[in-house]
C-alpha cells in the first residue's frame, strides 16, 4: 500500500480554493442573518461546504473536514428555524469559519495553539440546545441532513484509538494473576475486539446511496434530468478505503451531472433522463467500482487544447493532471474541485488506481480498483521466554535462529508483562533449548528477540488492528490469540 | 513610549486603557452591539498596534463591566485574535481576558469558546 503526502501543489490549490468557499460561506451566513432570502446562495454555499468537506477529508486536513460536517449540522439547523437563532449560535457559526480558515492556513490545530476538540464540544452543546427549540419544518433542500453520524463514520484515527485501547486491555489480562479478575479482563477484552472486528468492514451500498440526494439536486439545479442506478450488492471495503472511494464518487457523481450528461434538448436520440450507474465487483482480491453516464464524453477537443503536448493515448489520461479543466469560467460546479488529480491521488494513497474510458456522444466510464478488504496476515509464530505467550511478526521479516545473546529483546520485560502472565496455547509445539534468539531482518533493520520456540509460518487473523505506527496488535491464529509484535517500533 | 489609543465613545459603549509595565490594560463598558461595531472595531485595530508598538507582554481585557455583547461585536475580538496568532511568535502578546459570568450570562459560552482558539495566548479570569 502506497502511503504518501500529496504534492504542495495539490495542497496549495486546495487551501487556495477552500478559503474562497469558507468566505462565500461566511458572506452568504451574514447577509441570511440580514433576512436576505436567497436560495440560490443557500445551494451554492451547501455545494461549497459538501466539497469542503470532501477534498479535505482526500487531503487529510481531518480537523477541516470535522469543521466543514459541524457547519454543515450548523447551516442546516439554522434554515430549520429560518435563521432566527441564538447569539450564542451565531458565535459559534462565525468561529468554525475562522477556526477552518485558519486550519486551511496552518493544517494542525495543536501546533496552532487551537483546542479544536473543546471547540467543537462548545458546537456541539449549541446543536442540541437549539435542537430542543426546534420546530417542524422541512429542511432546505440545499442541506444535507442534520446528523449523519453512523458507526460507519468513525474516523480512522478513532478505529485506531479503540484498536490501542482494546490491546492494552489485552496485556491487562495476560498480566492479571486473579482468575476472576483474568476472566473480567478477557471478557473485556473480547467485547471491545468483537465491537471493533464489527467496524473493520464498510458497506458499499450505503455510500453510493447517499449519493443520491445530492445529485438528484444538482441534476435539477443544473436544468438536467438524470436517472441514477446503484448495482453494488453487497461489496465491502476496508474503512480507510472507503473513505477514499466515497469522496471519489462525489466528484466522480458530480463530474458526470456537469461535464457528461446533457441537457435534455441536446440529448437526440437518447433518452430524456441521462443516466448515471454505479456498480460495483470484486476481482481477483479487488473492488472495481465503475460510474458510467451515457453522456456526451469527454471533450477530446477540449482536452487537446489544454495539453497540445499529450498524444492521443495519454488524451484521456491528461484529465487526471493537476489543476485540470476543460472548463474556461470557473463558476461552474464541478469545474472548481480540487480535481481528478486529487481523486487519483487519494485513492493512490490507499493502493488504489483508477481508469478512464470515453465514447464521443455515448457516455464515460471512470473505473476505481481498489484492493478488496482483507483481514489475513501472513506471520512468524512463537512462543515468548518461559513458553507462556504466543507472539509473532509479520511474515516481512527474515527469521534466523541463533543463540540468545544479551543484546536480544525479551518481550515478557519489553512489554512490561509479569513474568506470571501465560495464556493457554494449543498450536505451536516445537521447543528450542533455552536461551535461543530469533534474529529478525528487514532491509537495513536487523532485531533479535529472545523466544521459546522455532518461528513457524502461519496465517493470522487481524481482529484487533492497530496503526501501523503501533508497536502490538493482538492476531488470532487457529484460535489462539497472539501477540502481534511490530519490532520496529518497540523502543527497548 | 507612551500609549498613544484613544477612548472609544461609541453608543452605548465606552473603552479606556492603560499601560503598567509591559502590560496593556483596556477596559469597556456598557453594551457592544450592531450599533457600537464600527466603533469596537476601530478601538480593537488601535490597541492591537499600540500592543505591538509598545512591545506589551500581555493585554488585560476587563469585560466585568460589560453588561452584553452580540455575536457581531464578538467578532471583532476573533479577528484581533487571529492578528496577534498571525504575529511572529517572538512578537505574540498573551490576551488575559477578566470576566463575570455569573453576572453576565452572555460571557458563559462566547469567552469559552473564544479560549479555545488559542489556548497558548487567551487566559480567562472569571
Amino acid at each position: 500500500m502506497v502511503v504518501g503526502a500529496f504534492p504542495e501543489e495539490i495542497v496549495s490549490r486546495f487551501r487556495t480554493l477552500s478559503l474562497e468557499r469558507i468566505g462565500r460561506v461566511e458572506s452568504v451566513w451574514n447577509a441570511l442573518l440580514q433576512g436576505v432570502d436567497d436560495e440560490e446562495a443557500v445551494r451554492a454555499i451547501s455545494h461549497d461546504l459538501h466539497t469542503l468537506k470532501g477534498d479535505a477529508k482526500i487531503i487529510g486536513f481531518d480537523e477541516v473536514h470535522a469543521l466543514a460536517q459541524k457547519l454543515e449540522e450548523l447551516l442546516a439547523l439554522a434554515s430549520h428555524h429560518d435563521y432566527r437563532i441564538s447569539e450564542d449560535f451565531e458565535l459559534v457559526v462565525s468561529m468554525a469559519t475562522q477556526f477552518a480558515s485558519m486550519l486551511l492556513k496552518k493544517k494542525s490545530a495543536a501546533a496552532s495553539g487551537i483546542d479544536l476538540g473543546g471547540f467543537l464540544r462548545q458546537v456541539d452543546d449549541v446543536l442540541r440546545e437549539t435542537r430542543v427549540l426546534r420546530k417542524t419544518r422541512p429542511t432546505n433542500p440545499g442541506f444535507a441532513p442534520l446528523v449523519e453520524t453512523a458507526a460507519d463514520r468513525l474516523s480512522t484515527g478513532t478505529r485506531g484509538r479503540l484498536a490501542v485501547a482494546a490491546t492494552d486491555a489485552f496485556l491487562e489480562y495476560l498480566s492479571a494473576r486473579q482468575p476472576h479478575s483474568r476472566k473480567r479482563l478477557h471478557g473485556i477484552w473480547r467485547s471491545l475486539s468483537a465491537e471493533l472486528s464489527r467496524l473493520q468492514i464498510i458497506e458499499l451500498a450505503p455510500l453510493v446511496e447517499r449519493q443520491r440526494g445530492a445529485a438528484q439536486a444538482l441534476a435539477g439545479e443544473l436544468g438536467k434530468a438524470i436517472e441514477l442506478v446503484i448495482d453494488v450488492g453487497a461489496t465491502r471495503l476496508d474503512p480507510r478505503v472507503a473513505e477514499a472511494v466515497e469522496m471519489a464518487m462525489v466528484h466522480l457523481v458530480r463530474n458526470a451531472i456537469d461535464h457528461g450528461i446533457e441537457l435534455p434538448a441536446e440529448r437526440g436520440s437518447k433518452p430524456h433522463a441521462g443516466r448515471i450507474s454505479i456498480r460495483a465487483q470484486e476481482i481477483s482480491g479487488y473492488i472495481h467500482v465503475a460510474i458510467e453516464d451515457d453522456g456526451a464524453g469527454v471533450d477530446l477537443e477540449a482536452v487537446r487544447q489544454r495539453a497540445p503536448d499529450a498524444s492521443e493515448r495519454e488524451l484521456l489520461d491528461v484529465v487526471f493532471r493537476p489543476g485540470f479543466t476543460t472548463r474556461a469560467d470557473i463558476s461552474d460546479v464541478s469545474g472548481r474541485g480540487v480535481g481528478l488529480d486529487a481523486v487519483k491521488a487519494g485513492l493512490t494513497k490507499v493502493g488504489g488506481r483508477v481508469s478512464i474510458h470515453s465514447r464521443p456522444g455515448l457516455g464515460t466510464t471512470i473505473t476505481l480498483v481498489v484492493p478488496a478488504p482483507t483481514r489475513q496476515l501472513r506471520v512468524f509464530q512463537f512462543l515468548s521466554p518461559g513458553g507462556s505467550i504466543s507472539l509473532a511478526v509479520s511474515a516481512r521479516w527474515s527469521p534466523t535462529v541463533e543463540p540468545a545473546t544479551d543484546a536480544a529483546i525479551d518481550p515478557i520485560q519489553i512489554l512490561e508483562l509479569a513474568a506470571h502472565s501465560r495464556q493457554t496455547i494449543t498450536n505451536i509445539q516445537l521447543p528450542l533449548p533455552e536461551q535461543r534468539a530469533v534474529r529478525l531482518r528487514w532491509g537495513l533493520l536487523e532485531i533479535p528477540i529472545k523466544i521459546a520456540t522455532e518461528p513457524v509460518l502461519a496465517t493470522a487473523e487481524r481482529v484487533c488492528p492497530t496503526p501501523d505506527e503501533h508497536p502490538l496488535e493482538i492476531l488470532t491464529i487457529d484460535g489462539v490469540e497472539t501477540l502481534l509484535l511490530r519490532p520496529e517500533h518497540i523502543k527497548p | 513610549m507612551t500609549l498613544q489609543l484613544a477612548n472609544l465613545e461609541a453608543p452605548m459603549l465606552t473603552a479606556d486603557s492603560v499601560v503598567t509595565d509591559k502590560i496593556l490594560t483596556t477596559r469597556l463598558h456598557g453594551t457592544a452591539d450592531t450599533e457600537s461595531r464600527p466603533g469596537l472595531e476601530g478601538y480593537v485595530s488601535e490597541l492591537h498596534k499600540e500592543a505591538c508598538r509598545l512591545g506589551m507582554s500581555k493585554v488585560v481585557v476587563d469585560l466585568r463591566n460589560l453588561e452584553f455583547m452580540n455575536s457581531s461585536s464578538f467578532k471583532v475580538f476573533i479577528t484581533w485574535l487571529g492578528q496577534v496568532m498571525e504575529l511572529p511568535a517572538d512578537a505574540q502578546y498573551r490576551i488575559h481576558v477578566l470576566s463575570n459570568p455569573s453576572t453576565h450570562q452572555w460571557q458563559r459560552r462566547s469567552l469559552a469558546a473564544l479560549s479555545c482558539f488559542a489556548v497558548d495566548l487567551v487566559t480567562i479570569e472569571t
